[in-house]
C-alpha cells in the first residue's frame, strides 16, 4: 500500500519512469519513501591506514565496473567537517579494484588537497599512467579557458578561501553541498569532458584546461575487472586521507552510468532539498544510490552495502 | 629529485620553477620540498620521496592533523604551482 501511495504521488513523467524499471527496484523504492529529514553518515577520524573506520563498500557484481572510456557520473551531499589545521589530503570517493594495494591501481578518485585548496579528480590504471584535474578558487585569470573564477563563484568560498567546516561555500539545506562529477566516454580530463558541479554550478575549466599543461600522464588504461571497492570519506584499500579528528557527514551517494546533463544535475539538487533518487528523469541510469538514512544499504535492489567501521556512523544531520 | 627539509627562510630564496612538490609544516617554520636544485642549508635530506613520507608520517604531529605524514603520492603528484599557490 505504500508503495501504490508513493507512485501516486509522483508526476508523469515519474510514473512513466517508474514502469521502466525492475520490480525489484520498484519494490525497494516503496521502502525508502520517508528519504527527508533523517540521517547522514558522518566520519569521525581516529585511526586511519586501515579499514577500521571506514565507509567501504565491496563490489563483486559489476555495479560500478567504469574504465578509462565509460560515461558515468558521481554525485554526493558532503557537510564539510574538516579545519584548516588537517594539512593533508581529505578522500571524498574512491573506486578502485577490489584487490588494489595501492593508489592509481584501476582507481578513480576525488579529493580535497587542503595545503592548496584544491579539489582534484583522477582516474589511473599504474603510477605512470593516469589523468588529474583540479579546481580552485583562485581568482586569476579571469578569462579564456582557465576562468578560475567560474569555481570561484560556483563554490562560493571566496578569493583564495579554502574549502572547511568555517568556509563552507554555497551550501543547501542544513549546510550540505552537493558535489556532481560527469565524465563522457572520452580517456580525457579537459573541459567539456570532465566536468565538476558545486550545487549544481558548473565550476568550468580546471587547472588542467588547455593542452598545457594537460595533467595526463601516459595513458591511463583501467581493466575490466567487475570486482571494486568504494571508499567514502578515506581512500578504498587502507582508509588514509581521512581528514582530521572532525566529523564530515555524507548522504545521498548517487552513482550514474552516463554523463548528466546540466539539467539532470539540476534536478538532483533540487534547489538544495537532497531528491528522493527515483524520482529523477534519469533514475533508469542510476546504478547505484544510497541515502544512508539508516544504514549503508544501497536503494537499488541487487546492489552491495556499505559497511560503516568504527567511529563512522549513521547519525543525525 | 632532491628531497629536502628547510626553513621558510631558506625556502624563500629559492628557485620556485625547479620546485615541484611544497608543504609547510603546521607551524609554517619549515618546508618540505622537491627540487630539481641542490640545497647546502637543509635541515634534512632524504633519498627519495618515501623516505620523505615516511619522516613526515613519524613527526606527523609537526606535519599534519591527520594523523599520518605526507603521503609518498602527494609528494610525487601535488605539483607546487607559485602561480596559483604563492
Amino acid at each position: 500500500m505504500g508503495l501504490i501511495t508513493k507512485i501516486n504521488g509522483l508526476v508523469y513523467k515519474n510514473i512513466a519512469k517508474y514502469s521502466s524499471v525492475t520490480k525489484a527496484n520498484t519494490k525497494k523504492v516503496g521502502g525508502t519513501g520517508n528519504f527527508h529529514n533523517k540521517n547522514a553518515v558522518a566520519k569521525s577520524i581516529t585511526a586511519p591506514g586501515d579499514l577500521t573506520h571506514a565507509i567501504h563498500l565491496a563490489d563483486s557484481n559489476g555495479d560500478f565496473k567504469f574504465t578509462d572510456d565509460s560515461a558515468f557520473s558521481i554525485s554526493f551531499w558532503i557537510k564539510v567537517g574538516w579545519d584548516t589545521s588537517v594539512n593533508a589530503t581529505v578522500t571524498l570517493f574512491h573506486l578502485q579494484d577490489y584487490d588494489a594495494s595501492a593508489y592509481w591501481d584501476d582507481e578513480y578518485r576525488m579529493i580535497y588537497y587542503e595545503p592548496s585548496n584544491r579539489v582534484y579528480f583522477y582516474w589511473g590504471s599504474d603510477g605512470s599512467n593516469y589523468a588529474q584535474q583540479f579546481w580552485h578558487s583562485e581568482n586569476l585569470n579571469p578569462t579564456g579557458d582557465r576562468d578560475y573564477s567560474v569555481m570561484l563563484t560556483a563554490s562560493g568560498l571566496g578569493h583564495g578561501g579554502n574549502w572547511n567546516a568555517a568556509n563552507r561555500g554555497n551550501v543547501g539545506n542544513d549546510d550540505y553541498t552537493l558535489i556532481t562529477i560527469t565524465k563522457d566516454t572520452a580517456n580525457s580530463n579537459n573541459y567539456p569532458n570532465l566536468k565538476m558541479y558545486w550545487n549544481a554550478a558548473d565550476c568550468g575549466y580546471g587547472y588542467y584546461g588547455t593542452a598545457s599543461p594537460s595533467g595526463m600522464t601516459g595513458t591511463p588504461n583501467l581493466g575490466s575487472s567487475t570486482d571494486k571497492e568504494i571508499g567514502l570519506g578515506s581512500s578504498s584499500h587502507i582508509g588514509s586521507g581521512a581528514g582530521n579528528n572532525v566529523e564530515s557527514k555524507f548522504m545521498n551517494l548517487t552513482i550514474w552510468n552516463k554523463e548528466l546533463t546540466s539539467g539532470e544535475v539540476s534536478e538532483l539538487y533540487n534547489s538544495g532539498a537532497p531528491l528522493h533518487a527515483p524520482s529523477h528523469s534519469a533514475y533508469a541510469n542510476c546504478v547505484g544510490w544510497y541515502p544512508f538514512q539508516d544504514d549503508g544499504a544501497g536503494g537499488i535492489s541487487g546492489t552491495e552495502t556499505f559497511t560503516i567501521s568504527g567511529d563512522s556512523n549513521i547519525e543525525a544531520k | 629529485m632532491n628531497y629536502y627539509i628547510v626553513t621558510t627562510e631558506v625556502f624563500n630564496t629559492m628557485n620556485k620553477a625547479n620546485i615541484s612538490f611544497r608543504l609547510f609544516n603546521l607551524a609554517e617554520t619549515n618546508v618540505l620540498v622537491s627540487t630539481t636544485d641542490t640545497v647546502g642549508s637543509s635541515l634534512q635530506q632524504f633519498a627519495d620521496s618515501a623516505a620523505a613520507a615516511t619522516y613526515t608520517g613519524d613527526n606527523h604531529t609537526d606535519w599534519t592533523n591527520a594523523g599520518c605524514g605526507a603521503q609518498q603520492w602527494e609528494i610525487d603528484n601535488i605539483e607546487y604551482i607559485p602561480e596559483i599557490d604563492d
